[in-house]
Formats: C-alpha cells, sequence, structure tokens
C-alpha cells in the first residue's frame, strides 16, 4: 500500500525532479515496509493468539484470520479471574514508578554537580559513570543477592526499589548532564547574584527549566525497571509480590504437557500495554533521551 | 572612600590565559564607569569578578571598604544585568522582578511596594506582569531585566552588553533611558561594551582595556582628545584616526613629501607615530599652512559627510578626510589642511602619547 | 572547617549533591563487584558448607578445565558476535529509512522503537510462540512456501535453537542501534552530499565515501553498549530455551546463575563473575580507543 502511495504521489508532483526519484521512492517504500512489518509482526501475531480459543490457536495450518466464532476473551478473563494479573500490574507500577524517582531525585543533584560545580576529577567520574552504564546485571546480582540476604530484604520491594534506581542512574546522570551543561550559563549567574544559593538554584531554576529533560530520563528509567527480570527473579519469590516480567514468564512453568498459548499470549499483551502507550506518548523523548546519553555522554 | 574598589586585580584561568593582569580602578557613588574593549580584553571577565562569579588570583575587590574576595555573589548586594537578560523562563515577569527579594525573604508587602515602584518608575505595562519571558518582546524583556536589578536597590549596578541584543533604533531610545534611570540611582554603575559610542554616550568615566591591562581611565572627552596611547586612539572614533609610521627629518616627520612640523621633543626620535582624525583633516584653504596634496582613490558617501581616502604624493601612505557633503575638489588631486590641534603623536616603540 | 574560597564552597556543595547517588552507586555497583574480586579467592559452596575458605587462585584455574565454562563462553561469543553483525546491519537500514522524509513518519519511528520498550522476558514467550514446532508460524510459512514438508524443530536442535535466539535478540534491540544511528545520520551537513552529488557522485557512492565514515562514532558507541548487554543475554535465552537443548545455547550469564543460585558455589560463581567484568573492561577500552581514532579522523574531514 505503501509503494503504491508513494509512487502515485511522484507522478503526479508537478515539481521538476531528478530522474533516479521514483526508484529512489520505491525503495523508500520498500523500506517503510520492512520496518513495519520487522517490528510489528512478531507482536501482532501474539495479539492474534491471545484471541483466538485454543482449537484455533492449537491448529495446522495456522490460523491467520480467524472467524468470528474463532476469537474469544476467554484467556484476558481468565487471566485476570484466575490470576492476580491486575496485582502484579499494580507491582510493576509501583516497583518502577518508585525506582524512577528515587533515580531522578538521587541522579539531577549528582548530574548538576558533575555539569556545573567544577569537581576536581570531573572527567574521571563522568568516564566511571559511562563505563557503569554497561554492566549487565547478572555481574550484579551476587553482591546485590548478599545484601538482600543479610538485611533480609527478602521479598521486600526495596531489594528491587534500589537496585533498579542505581541501574538507571548512569543514564539518567548522563543524559540530565547533558541537558544542563546546554543551559544558558547567565541564568545561573543571575540566581547567584539574586542570592539563590546552589540547593535553591537547583530546585527552583534549574529543574523546573529542565521538565521535559527530567520527563525524558523518567521515561527511560521507568522502561528498564519494568522491563528488569534477574532481580526480580531472585530477590522476590512471593506469588502476590511479583512483577510482570517474572510472572508472564512463569505462567507457561505450570504444566509441561499442555503449555497454556493462550494465556501466555495475553499476559504478553496485558503486561506490555502499558509500555505501548509509554512509547505511543512519548516516542520522541525516548529517542531524544536514547540519543542524548548515548551519543552525547 | 571609593565605594568600589578594584586593586591590583589579576585572574588567571592558566599560564597563557591571564584575560585580567593588573588592573586597579576606584568608582565612587554616581558614578557610570564604562569598561569598554575589543572582544577578549577582560572586560566581561572584570565584571564577572566584581559580581563574584569569579574569583581573583591577586588582588581584591572591595565595595564600600570592606573585601568581598571570598564572599558569594549573592551576599555582595550587587545587581547585574546580562546580555540575554538571563530572565528565568518558567516566572511570570512579576516573579522574576521580585525573584531576588523572595529570595532575601523580604516581606511580601515590602516587595509589592517595590517592585509596583519599578513598575512605574520603568513604565512597564501592567498586563504585562502575568505573563512569561517568552511572550515579551526583546525590548520588554531588556526592561524587565533592569527592573529586577533596580528593585534590589543594590550597593553596585553591574551591566554586561545589555544594548547589544536590541535592533539598532531602539537601542539608542533605550540608551537615554538608561542614562537617566541609572542617574538617579546614584550608586556606582559599572557597564561593559565594546560599542564605542555607548561608552562614550553613557559614562562619566571611560576604562580602555587590551589584552587584560588598563590603556587609559579618563572622561570619554579626554579619552577622545587625549588618548593616552596610539591604540586607545585607534579604538575610539569612528571613522578610525588616521595612524601613521613616519620618518623624522629634522624637526619634521615626513608624510610623502610633506614635512609635518614636531612638536616639542627632548630628542628627535628616528621614527614617530602620527594621528589624526579624519574629521580634522580638511581641504586646504590659501591660508593654510600645513598641507599635503595627493590623489583620492575612494569616496563613501555617508550622506551628512563624504569620507575620502587620499593617497599622498610620494608615499604609499593613505589619509582619510571627512569633509562635508557640500564641498567639491578638484577631480583627483587634492590638497589637505593638517591643523596642527589636530595632531596626536605617538612614540614608536611604546605606542605612548608624547607631549 | 573553614572553607575561604567561594570555589571550595561550591565543591562541597557539589559534592553533597552527589551524596546519595554516591551511595546507591556504591551499593549496587561498587559493592557487588568488589565483593565479586573478594569471594572468587574463597571456596564457598556446599562442599565447604557454605563458609568461604581461602583458596587464592583456585577458582581461576578451575576454570582452564571447566568446559561448560568453555562451552558458555563460546555460546555467547556466537551469540554476541551474529546478533550484533545483523543488527548493526538491520540498524543501518532502519536508520536511513527513519531519516527519510515521508508522511506517517512520526508513526514509523514509534513503530520502529517499540521492540525496544517492550519486556525481553516476556517478548522471548513471544518467539518460543513464534518458533513452536508444532503450531509455529515460523514452521507454517516455511511450509506454505513449500521449503518444508513438515515441522521442523527449533528450540530444540542445537543450531537451529541459536539461531532462533539471535534472531528474537536482533528483533528486539535492533531499534535501539538503529535510534542511535539516527542521531548520527542527522548531525550530518546536508551540503556535503550537495557538493559530492555536483561532483557526480552517485548515492551509493555518497554512502560509503559519506555517510558510514560520519557514523562511525554512533556505530561503535551502539555497538559497545550492544556489546556489553548481548554479553550478559539472560531473560531471553531463559525464557526461550533455558539454555537447552543440552546446554547448547547457554550463555555465561545463565552459567553464572546456575552456579549461584541452584548450585550455591559462591565462590566459583564470583570467580566467573570477575572474568565477565574484564572482558567487559577490555572491550570498552578497545572501544574507548578506535573511537578516540575515528573521532580525530571525523573532525579532521569536516
Amino acid at each position: 500500500m505503501t509503494i503504491a502511495q508513494n509512487k502515485a504521489s511522484s507522478e503526479t508532483a508537478s515539481q521538476p525532479q531528478p530522474p533516479n526519484l521514483p526508484k529512489r521512492k520505491i525503495a523508500l517504500g520498500f523500506g517503510i515496509a520492512f520496518v513495519v512489518i520487522f517490528c510489528l509482526a512478531p507482536a501482532l501475531w501474539q495479539v492474534l493468539t491471545s484471541f483466538k480459543v485454543n482449537d484455533a490457536i492449537a491448529t495446522v495450518p495456522n490460523v491467520y484470520l480467524p472467524n468470528p466464532d474463532q476469537l474469544t476473551f476467554d484467556h484476558y478473563i481468565n487471566l485476570f479471574n484466575r490470576r492476580p494479573f491486575l496485582l502484579y500490574i499494580l507491582n510493576s507500577l509501583f516497583v518502577a514508578a518508585t525506582a524512577t524517582l528515587i533515580a531522578l531525585a538521587t541522579g539531577a543533584p549528582a548530574a548538576y554537580a558533575l555539569a556545573r560545580l567544577r569537581i576536581p576529577g570531573e572527567k574521571v567520574l563522568v568516564a566511571i559513570v559511562l563505563i557503569v552504564t554497561l554492566f549487565p546485571y547478572v555481574l550484579l546480582f551476587l553482591g546485590l543477592f548478599e545484601v538482600v540476604k543479610a538485611l533480609n530484604l527478602g521479598n521486600n520491594y526495596l531489594a528491587l526499589i534500589i537496585p533498579y534506581a542505581g541501574k538507571n542512574l548512569p543514564l539518567t546522570i548522563l543524559v540530565l548532564r547533558t541537558f544542563f551543561q546546554q543551559l544558558p550559563k547567565e541564568l545561573e549567574d543571575s540566581a547567584k547574584i539574586d542570592g539563590y544559593n546552589t540547593v535553591q538554584m537547583l530546585v527552583r531554576i534549574v529543574l523546573p527549566m529542565t521538565v521535559p529533560a527530567l520527563v525524558t530520563t523518567g521515561i527511560l528509567a521507568f522502561i528498564f525497571a519494568w522491563n528488569e527480570f534477574i532481580f526480580a527473579l531472585t530477590f522476590v519469590t512471593k506469588e502476590s509480590m511479583k512483577t510482570i516480567p517474572v510472572a508472564t514468564a512463569q505462567i507457561g512453568g505450570s504444566s509441561i504437557f499442555e503449555i497454556p498459548y493462550g494465556p501466555i499470549a495475553a499476559a504478553t499483551v496485558a503486561g506490555t500495554i502499558p509500555l505501548v502507550l509509554v512509547v505511543l506518548f512519548f516516542q520522541r523523548r525516548i529517542v531524544q533521551g536514547l540519543t542524548a546519553g548515548a551519543v552525547k555522554g | 572612600m571609593a565605594k568600589l574598589q578594584l586593586q591590583n586585580l589579576r585572574k588567571e584561568y592558566n599560564a597563557t590565559t591571564i584575560p585580567i593582569k593588573d588592573l586597579s580602578v576606584d568608582i565612587d557613588d554616581g558614578e557610570f564607569l564604562t569598561f569598554v574593549g575589543p572582544s577578549g580584553c577582560g572586560k566581561s571577565t572584570t565584571l564577572r569578578l566584581i559580581a563574584g562569579l569569579e574569583e581573583p588570583t591577586q588582588g581584591q575587590v572591595a565595595i564600600n571598604g570592606k573585601t568581598m574576595n571570598h564572599i558569594p555573589p549573592g551576599e555582595r548586594n550587587v545587581a547585574m544585568v546580562f546580555q540575554s537578560y538571563a530572565l528565568y523562563p518558567h516566572m511570570t515577569i512579576a516573579d522574576n522582578i521580585a525573584s531576588p527579594l523572595k529570595i532575601r525573604k523580604t516581606p511580601s508587602g515590602e516587595i509589592q511596594k517595590r517592585v509596583s515602584e519599578v513598575v512605574q518608575k520603568l513604565d512597564l505595562d501592567q498586563s504585562l506582569l502575568d505573563r512569561k519571558p517568552g511572550q515579551l518582546s526583546g525590548g520588554q524583556r531588556q526592561r524587565v531585566a533592569v527592573a529586577r536589578a533596580l528593585v534590589r536597590e543594590p550597593e553596585v549596578f553591574l551591566l554586561d552588553e545589555p544594548l547589544s541584543n536590541l535592533d539598532a533604533l531602539l537601542r539608542e531610545q533605550v540608551r537615554a533611558e538608561l542614562k537617566q534611570i541609572f542617574k538617579s540611582q546614584n550608586k556606582p554603575v559599572v557597564y561593559v561594551t565594546h560599542d564605542q559610542t555607548e561608552a562614550m554616550t553613557l559614562s562619566t568615566r571611560i576604562a580602555l582595556l587590551y589584552d587584560g591591562v588598563l590603556q587609559q581611565l579618563d572622561t570619554p572627552y579626554q579619552i577622545y582628545n587625549y588618548p593616552a596611547n596610539s591604540f586607545v586612539a585607534g579604538f575610539m572614533g569612528s571613522p578610525q584616526m588616521n595612524l601613521m609610521t613616519l620618518n623624522c627629518k629634522g624637526q619634521q616627520a615626513m608624510l610623502g613629501d610633506f614635512g609635518i612640523n614636531l612638536p616639542d621633543l627632548s630628542e628627535i626620535p628616528r621614527q614617530i607615530i602620527l594621528g589624526i582624525r579624519p574629521e580634522d583633516v580638511r581641504l586646504a584653504a590659501e591660508s593654510d599652512e600645513q598641507v599635503v596634496r595627493g590623489k583620492v582613490i575612494l569616496v563613501e558617501d555617508l550622506g551628512k559627510e563624504q569620507l575620502l581616502t587620499v593617497q599622498i604624493e610620494g608615499s604609499e601612505k593613505t589619509l582619510r578626510s571627512l569633509i562635508p557633503a557640500d564641498q567639491n575638489w578638484d577631480r583627483d588631486q587634492i590638497a589637505l589642511a593638517l591643523p596642527n590641534t589636530g595632531l596626536h603623536w605617538f612614540d614608536i616603540d611604546s605606542g605612548n602619547r608624547l607631549h | 572547617m573553614k572553607l575561604n574560597s567561594i570555589r571550595q564552597r561550591e565543591q562541597l556543595t557539589g559534592w553533597l549533591l552527589s551524596l546519595p547517588a554516591l551511595i546507591i552507586f556504591i551499593l549496587v555497583f561498587a559493592y557487588p563487584i568488589g565483593r565479586a574480586f573478594w569471594l572468587s579467592l574463597f571456596t564457598e559452596n556446599l562442599g565447604t558448607q557454605l563458609e568461604p575458605i581461602f583458596t587464592g587462585l583456585e577458582n581461576y584455574a578451575r576454570m582452564f578445565g571447566d568446559g561448560r565454562f568453555w562451552n558458555s563462553l563460546g555460546n555467547t561469543a556466537i551469540f554476541t558476535f551474529f546478533s550484533l553483525l545483523l543488527e548493526l546491519l538491520f540498524g543501518i537500514i532502519i536508520a536511513l529509512v527513519l531519516d527519510q522524509q515521508f508522511r506517517a513518519r512520526g508513526i514509523v519511528r514509534t513503530i520502529g522503537i517499540l521492540p525496544w520498550a517492550l519486556p525481553t522476558a516476556v517478548m522471548g514467550l513471544a518467539w518460543e510462540w513464534i518458533f513452536n514446532d508444532q503450531y509455529g508460524v515460523v514452521n507454517d510459512i516455511l511450509r506454505g512456501l513449500g521449503i518444508i514438508d513438515s515441522g521442523i524443530t527449533w528450540l530444540g536442535d542445537p543450531t537451529r535453537a541459536m539461531f532462533a535466539l539471535i534472531l528474537a535478540d536482533v528483533w528486539k534491540t535492533t531499534p535501539f542501534i538503529a535510534v542511535i544511528l539516527l542521531a548520527g545520520l542527522q548531525a550530518i551537513p546536508q551540503d556535503l552530499y550537495e557538493a559530492r552529488s555536483i561532483d557526480g557522485a552517485t548515492p551509493i557512492q555518497n554512502f560509503f565515501t559519506i555517510t558510514l565514515p560520519l557514523i562511525a562514532p554512533q556505530m561503535i558507541i551502539a555497538l559497545l553498549f550492544r556489546f556489553a548487554q548481548a554479553f550478559g543475554i539472560f531473560e531471553l535465552v531463559t525464557v526461550m530455551t533455558g539454555g537447552g537443548p543440552a546446554g547448547s545455547t547457554e550463555t555465561v550469564s545463565l552459567y553464572i546463575y546456575d552456579t549461584v543460585m541452584r548450585y550455591l558455589d559462591f565462590g566459583y560463581g564470583a570467580a566467573l563473575i570477575v572474568i565477565t567484568f574484564l572482558i567487559l573492561i577490555i572491550a570498552v577500552a578497545i572501544a574507548g580507543f578506535i573511537l578516540s581514532k575515528t573521532d580525530v579522523n571525523v573532525t579532521g574531514e569536516q
């Protein structure tokens, strides 16, 4: 469809165009189609599966366009009736939101210090922060596991919130630092002369001006925290406290012989919808945050 | 004792970056002192040192006789207007103006009183007060920035190129207003600009900086008429002063085929720098004694006047002359008078004024 | 304490502002890594009744003869190499597409970053279903195209399981690379292309002489990030294959997790963590070195 559209528009275009443009447009059409299919198809297949009755799921050849009688909401109804799925979502929301707030509350002052307060060894600190961003979770879980045991924090959300906040801190600091450095310096000079001390300046002048940046980093932190698996698997074992990724992954484990594809698909969809919404609303900010953290940091 | 004293100020960022080398200036109440100079001369750094945004490497900044070196900017009771105006974009205009008072925990009745006084004084429209800076024009923002400085009733006013972001027409008008406003404050005003017209029109005294060193500190009249060295002579005045290195021969300096009488010097040097402003060079009349002739190679019509560039006979040197628009001359050849009163002589090595 | 200069007070405030972050850093990063180094010098497992006994470098010596470790390291290397290769390739394509002007670009960009934002563990389940032996859509499509007659085993076959994992990872993380590369593309001044076009260069020549060299720094940064993530891949493998069949997709992080959580062999697990950490640091050093070189090149060309 996209290709046809582009062809049509290039033919009706009134401006004189270089001769290779239609070729380019066709290539672009293929490219767009590739991106859309590549990114969307696997997810859509899961969505389709979640609405199909079991007979339409477990059949060969696959059902791509189900009849009305092959469709059902049962998987979703079961998900919320037979399991505390809403609770999992709330758990994830709580943990991710708290961790995000802590990451912002501790990361923003540190980022400001690294951006403006001329701390000795600033470059080294930034380099360390950058490297730490790269650490996979598996490097940390053993030490954290011991801390969690020692402090008796098993099945306590603090065991997730603090590590998530920590895991998000480096990126938060790098992205916010970039934003702080881009603020016009005269505003802060003016605030200093007006009599603001550093903390007042941060809270009343700098942070209000960087709300967009805070939202950007907050979204990234939220996504990472929502998606985390290893710590959630290790530190929280109580059923009622589980977060979405772990709870969903463990649905399949109940029976070896009859893997409940329908419920799994429904859980996948239900558990990712909050994130899909986040992406829909904040696409620009996510792109901005990722590039600010990775490219300019 | 002067209100604001800068004593042997030196600012060093590293061994090669020394924006200010050794600067001493005293500024009294009611004085309007302008630091002027080419970019990179250290004028903005000076202002930042006074404000406390930077600390001097050596020397001291004193206000009312009290050393300010280690006092943070907020406790110095100075107010500053920035080139970009530095209004807080997320606050209303009213909050912007009141912010220095609020942060000092001034009683709210007092804040209201002082804000409305300032608003009145600057003729700011009441309807602007609830808007955000982004909704204001450049001129309005500039005025708000001045208001925020005035409301403080500070010991010292600092202004960092506050007119440079305004368009040319507005600039002239605001310049006049600024002069009036600050005259009534009776506090030291330190102004920084690279624009010599601003410096000349606004200041009671001008401090001309170059390469971190004070070249001359004097009234606009003195600076213009008795520049202390060839740099000052070339910097102040537009069109620029003619500055020529000439060989000396007897009691005269030779400009092409023409001799110019030297002033009384204890010793005649081999070479000397002659300066004369284009407006002091006029078409020669019969009675003129000191006359040079040359060929007009360029005419720039300024409307009221015309600026001639003349190549002197017997020399590659050119002399620029500003003559009234209605004066005519003979084709290419022209005779120009160099009256003694308009001549400035500078030492060839030091560049210093010689008489 | 007497703080004379404004600068010193400013720095003190700076440290105070950084303090909360610093504490979390120490708790979440410094302590666990440091602890792993320390613990790797001890034997602490069921054999010692979970009491730490100092054994020096014995854990590291044990690694040399540990076939499972080398196997998992090999799997991780294969996984990382092919994932990164394909992700870079697709990432460039997607970035080039998203860099063009077309209607609905915002929507396509949103779709383009969607896979990256979804939870890996959850989407692993989706991919497990896609590669299902009996009813999986991959088999169905291959049957429809006449490439195979009957459903083939994917996740139960060593090579194909690895292939499935790589494909799932490529799907999940190509958007990340694409976004980073897109930023690089957008930073290239348009007049470079125009100047080259006037010289008579074709778009393909332009791509190789302008685009690729100029986005090289972004490519390296993206690859470094992806290397670290791919090298620590855990949830995708856990969910899709659990490291099977017969350890053929077990990655280092899975092995570390099992060593600690299942065999309760803390000392050895710590040593494995230390080695992984060191590999990562070496990768950072290499990337940093290359980056410092290309930076010079890039600015030199401009």
